[in-house]
């Protein structure tokens, strides 16, 4: 939070502190506890994951997405024109905000990072010149922010995929992105085998990179399958 | 040399005239009885609400890692509002001779001229006793930075309107500090004082309190139309699932006094108190429920020469005057045009208003066509 | 009730005039028409910029509502074609709220009087006159115009209504804010009182503004 006084938004009182919670008792953790097996099966996930496109009607394109407590909203505006110089190329920016306060500022970067990444690859930046994309992400709900936030941020990426279509903005292909929980590792695919994102936070994820992608390669086969079901049956 | 020109008229589809030329397109649909949304004149949009399950105490057992404490997930029409209640606690400003025993020997030495304020003359503010809650309402419209007026204006008279309805007193907000002991096997109590429970205090405590504050943020989605009635109707719904934890001190912070000196004086100043908040057990929100309305917001159109004419020609719409009351204003076209607007906010029985603005010429048939269309809409609410 | 008012107060701006009602006292001053920045400007009408500052502090979003509600009122009345691709500004410092942080009502009404005053000794046009009255509803239903700040603070509702003045009388509503607790009738009682108010309030301004006439006219017949 800004040091300074904030005219323009009622913050309330300066002297006031954050709530302090005790940690959960081990009854509750259990059943917070995150079930490997669950995580990899990705085909519970698909049946169990609620998509919705469109929703936000000021914005070119948005989707909605909500699997196991995790709630995320994607607006994209654009191709607008941008102010200032001539440029070849549309401009890419990304923006997350967070609704539920466990977001810190790296966080944010890492994942506006990551899907800017994805996404510059993939969008056929030269036939927009001129213009600028804009993707707002939106958190509303987070299932574990410490254990499986790039869980979170593979549905993110799914989600901005679904979002960039409904925006008609012309990608060279779907972005399907996939998470392993036991290497703690998120990886994007486009044409089933050429990786255009990945963001690994377990110390020996390097070593296993090759079973990973295996792993993730199979898993992101059935999320492409499910988008593109998705896709078509909202067409219709 | 003769060439006929021939003038043609252009013409527009009916979205891109509604851009154009607002005001024309919303007389010519006035005319034919509709309102570009499709809505009758005076009908209500939908609202429904859910809880959106954001809230660290869930439906079920399971207590989320999360501080958010009241949630709703409001949609009406296209727009949705997404309303997340969190909490700040802070330390109550308190006479000194409350909390210090020693505060008149304190008094004596640092505050001379200081005499007894405790019975002086002002009258005692109707407002004293309730607390607003502070809400940063957000709209998003693809742009980064600043708050924009609108956002300004409506977080701000949500605060006003939220304090001045009375709807959430003081004593609701008071953090019920609980202790907490281990005991010789080690193992951990935490005693709470309950409401019924008239014992004195722990005698080992400090009389110091605390309270406290709760935050909105408040974000929409698709806005179309003007905002006050879905921000405060989601704002409201949250707090009523809002829950409070209970709360301890950490025992660490032990009852210490610090001696200080200062320009030969000498007094004491006590340690900090760190708040920690129970994992689970919570209260939920105390609200004054009956103070609890909805707020509803009507345009006033004025049909003008033409469109009038063309209601005679039909011959079919049973408008009788020149000027037609619209409800829940909804989209550019209306927004744009509705020169004259009502907005009231009433309790729950809709027997007291608590906030009205009226802006421009508006009869009093039409307040009172309002507030019974308030009154009707507030029937169904409740079912 | 008390209620002062002096114009052509400031001689940097276009017009100006300050206001006693008490309590509260209030200086407004307006300039214009002026050139707008690219983005005020309308193509076939005034923009109008409403700046209100505290009287304490800097402002804030309290001070944000208030501009939001002085400027729904001047939109009714200026003649807004007169001036098209131009910039109205009108800015009003609060000297004396008069009244506790919670409450706007003293202030409002203040300012909306004050700025009637500023725009007819800038000669911006006005398509009518407009005056406005602060009233507050005790406990016990009674309606006290022009509270002081202890009675504010003791009633349950705080009301501000303005009315367009036509031929020296109260003609139609303006605006009417309203805020607490109050009932349908009381707030047609309000606006009734506040129509019989807003005439004196008229009244007095007619002398503060036919000596404003008096002091502009330098020929002496």
């Amino acid at each position: 939070m800004a040091t300074t006084i904030d005219r323009r938004r009622l913050l309330g009182p300066a002297n006031a502190k954050p709530l302090v919670f005790a940690p959960l008792p081990e009854e509750y953790q259990q059943k917070l506890q995150i079930d490997a097996s669950k995580e990899d099966d990705i085909e519970s996930q698909i049946t169990r994951t609620f998509i919705k496109s469109g929703l936000i009607t000021n914005a070119n394109g948005s989707s909605f997405l909500e699997l196991d407590g995790n709630i995320v909203s994607i607006s994209v505006y654009g191709p607008r024109p941008i102010r200032g110089s001539f440029v070849e190329k549309t401009t890419l920016s990304v923006n997350l905000e967070d609704n539920t306060g466990l977001f810190n500022d790296l966080l944010n970067k890492k994942f506006c990072q990551y899907i800017e990444n994805n996404f510059l690859s993939v969008i056929n930046l030269s036939k927009y010149p001129k213009s600028g994309i804009d993707i707002f992400i939106n958190i509303i709900s987070v299932q574990d922010i410490d254990q499986l936030y790039l869980k979170l941020l593979s549905l993110v990426s799914d989600a901005t995929t679904l979002a960039i279509i409904d925006a008609g903005i012309e990608i060279i292909d779907l972005v399907v992105s996939s998470f392993d929980y036991e290497n703690n590792t998120v990886l994007s695919y486009i044409k089933n085998d050429e990786i255009v994102g990945i963001l690994g936070e377990s110390e020996d994820s390097i070593e296993n990179l090759s079973k990973i992608i295996e792993k993730t390669q199979k898993k992101s086969i059935h999320v492409k399958n499910a988008l593109t079901t998705h896709l078509i049956s909202t067409s219709q | 040399m003769s060439e006929e020109f021939e003038f043609k008229p252009m013409s527009f589809p009916p979205a891109v005239v509604a851009r154009i030329s607002p005001e024309l397109s919303l007389q010519r649909h006035l005319a034919i009885g509709i309102r570009p949304n499709l809505r009758k004149f005076e009908e209500f949009r939908n609202i429904e609400f859910n809880d959106g399950g954001l809230s660290r105490y869930g439906s079920d057992d399971q207590i989320k890692n999360t501080s958010v404490l009241g949630s709703s997930v409001l949609k009406s029409g296209n727009t949705t509002v997404i309303t997340t209640i969190t909490a700040g606690i802070i330390e109550e400003d308190l006479p000194a001779h409350e909390i210090n025993d020693d505060a008149a020997a304190v008094n004596a030495v640092f505050a001379k001229d200081k005499t007894d304020d405790s019975n002086n003359d002002i009258p005692k503010s109707q407002l004293d006793e309730y607390e607003s809650i502070y809400p940063v309402v957000e709209v998003e419209r693809g742009r980064v930075g600043a708050p924009t007026d609108e956002e300004m204006i409506l977080s701000q008279k949500l605060y006003e309107t939220f304090l001045h309805s009375k709807i959430l007193s003081k004593d609701s907000l008071k953090v019920k500090v609980g202790l907490r002991s281990i005991d010789s096997q080690g193992k951990v109590d935490i005693y709470y004082k309950d409401d019924d429970d008239d014992s004195e205090d722990f005698g080992l405590g400090p009389k110091r309190s605390w309270k406290f504050v709760l935050y909105a943020k408040v974000k929409v989605f698709s806005r179309s139309g003007p905002l006050f009635d879905l921000v405060w109707a989601s704002v409201l719904s949250a707090l009523q699932n809002t829950k409070l934890p209970r709360a301890h001190i950490d025992e660490n912070a032990a009852d210490i006094k610090i001696p200080v000196k200062m320009r030969g004086n000498h007094g004491t100043i006590r340690e900090q108190y760190q708040i920690i908040c129970d994992a689970i057990s919570r209260d939920p929100l105390k609200l004054n429920n009956e103070a609890i309305g909805i707020s509803s917001n009507f345009g006033i159109i004025d049909i003008d020469e033409e469109s009038i004419q063309t209601l005679q020609n039909e011959d079919s719409m049973e408008i009788d005057s020149k000027s037609i009351l619209l409800t829940d204003i909804e989209g550019e076209e209306e927004e744009i045009s509705s020169k004259k607007t009502i907005s009231i906010v009433s309790d729950r029985d809709s027997k007291n208003l608590k906030s009205l603005t009226i802006i421009g010429n508006v009869s009093n048939d039409q307040l009172r066509k309002s507030f019974e269309l308030t009154k009707f809409r507030f029937k169904h609410f409740a079912k | 009730m008390t209620l002062e008012s002096e114009t052509t107060i400031l001689n940097r701006v276009d017009g100006s005039a300050s206001l006693d009602a008490g309590e509260t006292k209030v200086i407004s001053s307006v300039s214009g028409p002026i050139e707008p920045k690219a983005r005020q400007e309308l193509p076939t009408t005034s923009a109008l910029e409403v700046i209100i500052r505290a009287d304490i502090g800097v402002s804030n979003t309290r001070e944000k509502l208030l501009e939001d509600k002085l400027r729904a009122i001047l939109s009714q009345v200026i003649i807004g074609h007169l001036f098209p691709r131009q910039l109205i500004q009108i800015t009003s410092q609060v000297l004396e709220s008069g009244e506790d942080r919670e409450y706007t009502s003293k202030e409002l009404s203040a300012i909306v009087n004050s700025s009637y005053l500023a725009l007819i000794d800038a000669n911006i046009g006005l398509s009518v006159s407009f005056a406005a009255q602060d009233i507050a509803i005790t406990e016990s239903g009674e309606l006290i115009a022009g509270p002081t700040k202890e009675q504010l603070r003791s009633s349950k509702s705080s009301h501000v209504v303005v009315y367009a003045i036509e031929n020296g009388e109260p003609s139609n509503i303006l605006f009417s804010d309203s805020i607490g607790t109050f009932t349908e009738d009381e707030v047609y009682r309000v606006l009734a009182i506040a129509k019989q108010h807003t005439g004196k309030v008229h009244q007095k301004f007619r002398k503060t503004l036919q000596e404003k006439v008096e002091k502009d006219f330098v020929w002496s017949v």
